[in-house]
């Protein structure tokens, strides 16, 4: 390879005094260096076709079809009654419904409506994955691989294009590790604890973020001492949620009055015994062995719409691998140095790593004692949180063996258009799906 | 492997082309087109006086019998160039011409005319057509009842049918 390989790279390194001081009267090295069409041209350029073709895929017909499908009348039948100020049972946290109702509100009853939400929080997962990943990895190629990732990965596809809560818990959760890992003051830990209780309020499992970022910023150095607040304006953004849908519906919106709407439902789902067919347990996610058809329609002609809950594999399966990789790269020195990087002044690229395997594991780890049944979506989060983690190794690899990564990232991009028909609903012959499908996944 | 950054553009154009090809040239074609698809619709005798529906263009010479704003198409199309709405037992919906032209049907309607009955004394049979699928149209409007709303629907197959059996 003829060509400067480290043009976008930035990766890990500790700069001397002297840089220290260089840096401080020149512009960042980063940015002089990012991005740079010459040298870089093709792989920024494969980036964002990968970007904007994911967005499209987002896009499609994004108001089909007319009805419901999968679980989306959970979410917009509540809505409705919400804007009919009627009280409705919900199975989980009201904020999601009340973002819906908005939205139906402003537009219509109708589909589009419905699933505007999830498409905007679709799209800004792209950015903050990408954000995330620029910051942990310090290198903005890192961020627009990873955000390529994401932009075509069917199973983010999906969720930006049903009226399901999964894809705005992980923007919000996203949200919340991002300030607390960028923040330097009080304001990022206040949006973290809004970002996060906003994941806790559209389901209770976004619980495990308030936790992961309470965490981070109780180690952070500087944002230490604000971490208290961190969880109590996660608490206010629960109770207040809570309380305005509610009020909305003419009931108390009383501490007591939430904390008994809540306890009914925590009682709810830990009274689940029915075991739904295409419920999986936590450890079938990693293959996966039960991905789930979210639709899956067959029109006249015997073309077949489906929207499945299946990335892509390949993605799927090197994001893992990246986990695995990271995990002993991160605890490569031993658990005595990373306790001590971590509670250091200055966050080190491993720690920031270390926070990304945690919100990785988190989710997981909440669904291993769960006394109910568990579904593979529940897997979106971790794997939001594993994407940055392959877009990290692959940037790196990047430096080293231009070629072998832009090969290995036009697969992917290859496989995703293979598998796109599945995630953003175009419509595909029985034989064709079949064809893309393990026998597992029919 | 690649020697450069011109190669690479060259890989990455090509990438591009490749995956519009994955995307709109690896999904099979549709059904339907040649001999068509055999389809069921279900029926009862008076639908062939209450079923109508509105659109204000001729698809292939086949005519609803309204426009979108509900007046009638003058002058009345031929019987067999007549489109109305019918519905498969599972519930999806289709336009067809001239259905109760077809000799089966026909049949079936001279041996319970309804006229003097009401609908619910009619009996439900079910008629299994060869279907040529012709186009879908994006908006229409339906009724099913002469003073019956219309219905919005969207993306709706116009299907000309032959060989019709009837079963019960």
């Amino acid at each position: 390879m003829d060509t400067p390989a480290s043009a976008m790279d930035d990766g890990p390194r500790l700069p001397s005094q002297p840089a220290l001081a260089a840096a401080a009267s020149s512009p960042s090295p980063d940015r002089a260096r990012f991005p740079i069409l010459r040298t870089d041209g093709p792989l920024i350029v494969l980036l964002l076709c990968m970007i904007a073709t994911g967005i499209a895929l987002r896009a499609y017909h994004l108001d089909e079809p007319q009805g419901l499908k999968w679980d989306e009348h959970h979410y917009v039948v509540t809505a409705r009654s919400y804007l009919e100020h009627k009280y409705a049972w919900n199975d989980h946290p009201p904020l999601s419904k009340l973002i819906i109702a908005g939205f139906m509100w402003a537009l219509g009853d109708g589909p589009l409506a419905w699933r505007l939400p999830s498409f905007l929080f679709g799209l800004a997962n792209i950015g903050l994955i990408g954000l995330l990943t620029a910051h942990v990895f310090r290198s903005k190629r890192a961020g627009l691989i990873a955000a390529a990732f994401v932009a075509m990965d069917g199973f983010f596809i999906a969720y930006s294009r049903t009226a399901l809560l999964d894809g705005m818990i992980v923007a919000f959760s996203l949200a919340s590790m991002l300030c607390v890992l960028r923040g330097r003051g009080v304001l990022a830990v206040l949006m973290a604890g809004v970002f996060s209780g906003c994941a806790l309020s559209f389901k209770l499992n976004g619980a495990v973020f308030v936790f992961a970022s309470f965490l981070a910023c109780l180690a952070s150095k500087p944002l230490r001492k604000y971490a208290p607040l961190l969880v109590l304006s996660a608490l206010l953004v629960f109770y207040v949620q809570c309380a305005v849908a509610l009020v909305n519906v003419g009931r108390s919106g009383s501490l007591a009055a939430v904390i008994a709407e809540n306890r009914a439902m925590v009682k709810n789902h830990l009274g689940y015994t029915v075991v739904h067919p295409m419920s999986s347990k936590w450890y079938t996610w990693f293959l996966p062995t039960r991905p789930i058809f979210l639709r899956r329609d067959v029109d006249i002609d015997g073309s077949v719409r489906a929207l499945l809950t299946l990335g892509n594999p390949l993605l799927w399966w090197a994001a893992i691998a990246a986990v695995w990789t990271t995990t002993g790269a991160v605890l490569s020195g031993g658990l005595k140095r990373l306790f001590r990087e971590i509670l250091s002044k200055q966050s080190s690229q491993r720690v920031r790593q270390f926070w990304l395997l945690t919100c990785y594991a988190g989710p997981i780890v909440f669904w291993i004692p769960a006394l109910r049944d568990a579904y593979i979506y529940h897997y979106l989060p971790s794997y939001a949180f594993a994407l940055p983690l392959l877009a990290g190794l692959v940037s790196k690899a990047y430096a080293a063996k231009r070629a072998w990564v832009l090969a290995f990232i036009i697969v992917i991009f290859e496989v995703s258009l293979i598998y796109a028909p599945l995630a953003a609903e175009l419509p595909i012959a029985e034989r064709a799906l079949q064809l893309r499908l393990l026998p597992g996944w029919r | 492997m690649l020697a450069g950054p011109k190669t690479e553009w060259l890989v990455v154009l090509g990438a591009l082309v490749l995956g519009a090809g994955l995307l709109f040239l690896t999904r099979g074609g549709p059904q339907g087109g040649g001999d068509g698809v055999s389809l069921r619709i279900t029926l009862i005798t008076s639908d062939r006086h209450d079923l109508a529906c509105a659109l204000d263009d001729a698809v292939a010479g086949l005519r609803c019998a309204y426009r979108s704003d509900g007046t009638a198409v003058e002058p009345v199309p031929a019987a067999d160039q007549l489109l109305a709405p019918y519905m498969t037992p599972d519930r999806r919906l289709l336009l067809v011409p001239g259905l109760f032209e077809q000799p089966a049907i026909t049949a079936r309607y001279d041996q319970e005319k309804p006229i003097g009955r009401p609908r619910q004394r009619l009996k439900r049979f079910v008629a299994t057509c060869q279907m040529q699928l012709l186009t879908k149209v994006p908006q229409a409007k339906v009724r099913f009842g002469k003073r019956g709303n219309w219905d919005q629907v969207a993306d709706t197959w116009i299907a000309k049918p032959t060989n019709c059996s009837v079963s019960d």
